[in-house]
């Protein structure tokens, strides 16, 4: 069963038809991440902005880490990069060389 | 050695060792991956003057580019007599030829009249003619026409053979050495071929060849991959789901080795994440999103990645996909050969290569190509996507989720240059395990510096 739901993101794309292909990717799908070191959550905000939240202060910063505005001053300017880097790929798995053997250009080619 | 610098060689991050994680894995472990080499290898500083300074630029092309053997391109690039390649390299340029025979050949890509490159780039020719008085050589060489032969009485034709450069192969790549008497190639690689015996990379193509110009000088780019220290500051993200500071560091003469474990958290965090925390992190789950895949109870992140990689790779590989362990198929096998050739272990499929951007060297080129497996007939190199220094890389989108990791990389590197060329301390302090190939790389670049002038010619 578990072999068929990874064949099935790995090679099938969006046929996938387990819970975990029904996620919440897709329009209105927000950019959030929680940093691992300082437990800040970074959410892509408008005009490749990032809004940083940690505890009661909040601020929003530039794709590079530059202070726009709010009471949150200082934040991490490669996790700023990160949420803004554009769209997680999909299906997930296949976005990944670990995870496939061959880009679907090549395999649409084959 | 000091007792001091003994201590601090043995030195290791808390957490679970690289070789712990191994005796984790669910199917049997290759020996290349229990073998460990980190001799203690110096912990002086490193001139910042390597890297900013023209005369070192000068000393390397001098002593460096023209008398090491470098990775020039696949044989995928050349595969039938007459293919040719162009290889630069600083303010120097190489014709890669096929011969009739099958054999390779390299030349300097100068033509023997006025000098003018006698190749533009690749391309199938039966001849080597220059396209600004029509000079022509064969394939193998030798000359096979003089325009207004009258003119040049001077010329013996036995005489005027392209001068060759050596080649040599290993695993579908070819490599270059323009000093005539350079080591034997196979010296040169050392351990790489036993250490690469399970991962036949001679028959995988190039899926996926990206180079892109970055302001910076060639060792700041690649350094930037040359150990896992990075992750904590550069990719905090992947914390999760990475052993960033349990990676395992090896050197053998030419050849080194950074092993970086996923699936296992990093000690650098203070909390303990969930299998599933561990996984998403791999996959780069966001908050608000449903998990990839559920890490099904009493399975491990580890084993769950490995996993999904067997079964995207049976299609290609077959069965035999099922003879590689859990770590050869979630693992970050980061080889290198000295001075610039990464190729990445197992099924990676990364291959890095970095150079100076021409004769500039406060620029560079890093490339990156993807080697794939395939099943049936052997599909064509991909193109060069070349990338400028304002261009992202995520204008690549053939690096799949890669790209976004390249971008945070890149952000660093003209900073790093920029820095360089304010500091007032002299030197870069490295750590002595974490920054092991940095170490070795510079240790073998100085030996060049200093000892290879006399290299008999």
């Amino acid at each position: 069963m578990l072999t068929n739901l990874i064949v099935s993101y790995v090679n099938a794309g969006s046929a996938a038809t387990s819970k975990a292909a029904t996620s919440s990717r897709g329009r209105g799908f927000v950019r959030k991440l929680r940093h691992p070191l300082s437990g800040a959550i970074y959410e892509e905000a408008e005009a490749g902005a990032v809004k940083v939240t940690k505890g009661d202060l909040s601020g929003v910063f530039s794709r590079n880490g530059q202070w726009l505005s709010g009471d949150l001053r200082t934040a991490d300017p490669e996790m700023c990069r990160w949420v803004t880097s554009g769209a997680n790929p999909s299906p997930r798995l296949r976005s990944s060389r670990r995870f496939t053997a061959m880009t679907s250009k090549l395999a649409e080619r084959s | 050695m000091t007792a001091t610098s003994e201590r601090q060689t043995t030195g290791r991050s808390r957490g679970i060792s690289y070789q712990q994680l191994l005796d984790t894995d669910t199917h049997p472990v290759p020996q290349c991956l229990r073998e460990q080499s980190a001799p203690y290898l110096g912990d002086h500083d490193v001139p910042v003057a390597y890297y900013t300074e023209r005369r070192y630029h000068e000393l390397e092309k001098q002593k460096l580019w023209a008398k090491v053997w470098q990775f020039a391109c696949r044989e995928e690039h050349i595969p039938e007599p007459g293919d040719t390649y162009v290889y630069d390299i600083a303010d120097r340029s190489y014709l890669i030829v096929r011969d009739r025979d099958g054999a390779i050949r390299a030349y300097p890509n100068a033509c023997l009249h006025r000098g003018r490159q006698l190749r533009d780039g690749a391309g199938r020719v039966t001849e080597l003619r220059c396209s600004f008085h029509g000079f022509c050589w064969n394939l193998d060489g030798s000359l096979r026409q003089v325009p207004c032969q009258w003119d040049f009485p001077q010329i013996d034709q036995d005489k005027f053979h392209l001068p060759e450069v050596r080649v040599g192969t290993w695993a579908g790549f070819v490599f270059i050495n323009p000093d005539p008497g350079c080591e034997p190639f196979e010296e040169f690689i050392g351990v790489l071929p036993a250490q690469f015996e399970r991962w036949d990379l001679a028959n995988r193509f190039v899926e996926v060849h990206v180079a892109k110009r970055i302001a910076a000088n060639w060792k700041i780019a690649q350094e930037a991959f040359s150990e896992a220290f990075h992750v904590v500051a550069t990719h905090p993200q992947l914390l999760p789901g990475i052993g960033d500071a349990n990676s395992q560091y090896d050197v053998w003469g030419n050849v080194s080795r950074a092993i970086t474990p996923n699936g296992t958290p990093s000690p650098h965090i203070s909390w303990v994440p969930t299998e599933q925390e561990m996984f998403d992190s791999m996959v780069d789950r966001r908050l608000d999103e449903e998990p990839v895949l559920e890490v099904p109870d009493g399975m491990t992140a580890r084993e769950l990645s490995a996993k999904a990689s067997r079964e995207a790779l049976r299609p290609i590989v077959g069965d035999a996909i099922d003879e590689f362990c859990d770590a050869e198929l979630v693992d970050s096998l980061d080889y290198s050969l000295f001075p610039n050739f990464h190729p990445w272990g197992a099924f990676n499929r990364i291959v890095y290569r970095f150079r100076p951007n021409g004769d500039d060297h406060r620029s560079c080129i890093m490339e990156c190509l993807y080697l794939s497996p395939f099943s049936g007939e052997r599909p064509p190199p991909a193109e060069v996507h070349w990338l400028d220094f304002e261009e992202d890389w995520m204008q690549a989108d053939e690096l799949g989720s890669l790209a976004r990791v390249f971008d945070q990389d890149s952000f660093n590197m003209p900073k790093v240059m920029s820095g360089l060329l304010s500091a007032t301390k002299p030197g870069l302090t490295l750590g002595l395990y974490q920054e092991s190939k940095l170490r070795q790389f510079y240790n073998q670049l100085e030996e060049y510096f200093a000892l290879r002038e006399e290299t008999p010619r």
